[in-house]
């Protein structure tokens, strides 16, 4: 199989590409059948590549591609945000559900004294009003984002 | 994404060459359009930012060629990327020359798809083999040889074309 390989075949294939030879490249390829092989093989690729230039249709405009990339980037971040407000329901539906708990729980607090009492007042809510102004404005977002046009789109 | 003008220039580089490869494994002109747009189409999506110009043709290829080779294999399971016919360990000697007038062309496309792809890579993009190994997805270090293997298969269908030629 060595006797395939040589060493000093990238070099020979760029000269061959290139067509610039050093004068080592030179001797070497006297001496190396491997190297003349690939060489060879560089010469009659171009002249595929020449002879067969005529066939390669003209260069399309590339706007078309541009223009479809784009959109579908466009797309691809519209389904981001998308996904992103689908995770802003489930954190607000858990802050209702922590809103309405407190309320219910600031509520029952009031009519037992002794709960109200407890040495461990609700460390959520920290005062009375505070669970039913909560539950309000996490009505109000819910809707607000219900209301928005990616939340449309989305469901 | 690369902005327009610079994908537009090169687009305008890369096109004619790209072309030129994938036609290699497409012959249907149409088809080779398709596949040639969807690399770019593809290149366009998801080539990582700050590239280098040469690092960004090398990403186009591999796209290119995993298309082609997606396209070879819905066509033929049964026909593999870099499959070797028999014959191919019978390698003649290196030959000392390759006369004009030689079929290069049929003589490309009696290597299998794969020998076809990493001889115009090598050959004709000149690519380095660490940048072939990612293009064609093999080992670096097999690309060597799988390269010896196929320049060995072309070089003998060029000197048996030659002969053939020669005795008509």
């Amino acid at each position: 199989m060595n006797d395939h390989l040589c060493e000093q075949e990238a070099a020979v294939v760029r000269a061959a590409r290139s067509n610039e030879w050093g004068p080592i490249l030179r001797s070497h390829l006297d001496t190396c059948a491997v190297c003349r092989e690939a060489a060879n093989i560089v010469a009659a690729m171009n002249l595929l590549v020449v002879a067969e230039a005529s066939q390669i249709p003209p260069t399309p405009d590339p706007r078309l591609v541009w223009l479809k990339a784009s959109f579908a980037g466009r797309q691809r971040r519209h389904s981001l945000i998308s996904r992103l407000a689908s995770l802003a329901y489930s954190v607000l539906a858990v802050a209702i559900g922590v809103g309405v708990f407190s309320f219910i729980d600031s509520r029952s607090s009031r009519s037992d004294p002794a709960q109200s009492s407890s040495p461990f007042p609700s460390l959520l809510m920290g005062g009375d009003f505070v669970g039913p102004i909560l539950f309000m404005i996490c009505a109000i977002l819910l809707l607000a984002l219900l209301m928005s046009p990616s939340a449309k789109k989305t469901h | 994404m690369m902005d327009e003008t610079r994908f537009r220039a090169f687009y305008q580089e890369t096109f004619p060459r790209l072309w030129g490869y994938v036609h290699r494994f497409v012959m249907e002109r149409a088809e080779c359009d398709d596949v040639v747009q969807e690399a770019f189409f593809r290149f366009l999506r998801s080539a990582p930012p700050r590239l280098s110009a040469s690092d960004q043709k090398s990403y186009l290829y591999r796209i290119a060629t995993n298309l082609v080779k997606d396209a070879w294999r819905s066509r033929s399971k049964e026909q593999k990327w870099l499959a070797e016919q028999d014959d191919d360990d019978q390698v003649s000697e290196p030959e000392s020359g390759i006369g004009a007038g030689i079929d290069i062309t049929r003589a490309m496309a009696l290597l299998s798809p794969g020998q076809r792809s990493l001889v115009w890579l090598a050959y004709v993009e000149g690519y380095e083999h660490r940048e072939i190994a990612e293009i064609v997805g093999v080992k670096s270090a097999s690309v060597r040889v799988l390269l010896m293997r196929a320049r060995r298969r072309l070089a003998k269908f060029l000197s048996d074309d030659k002969g053939e030629k020669l005795e008509t």
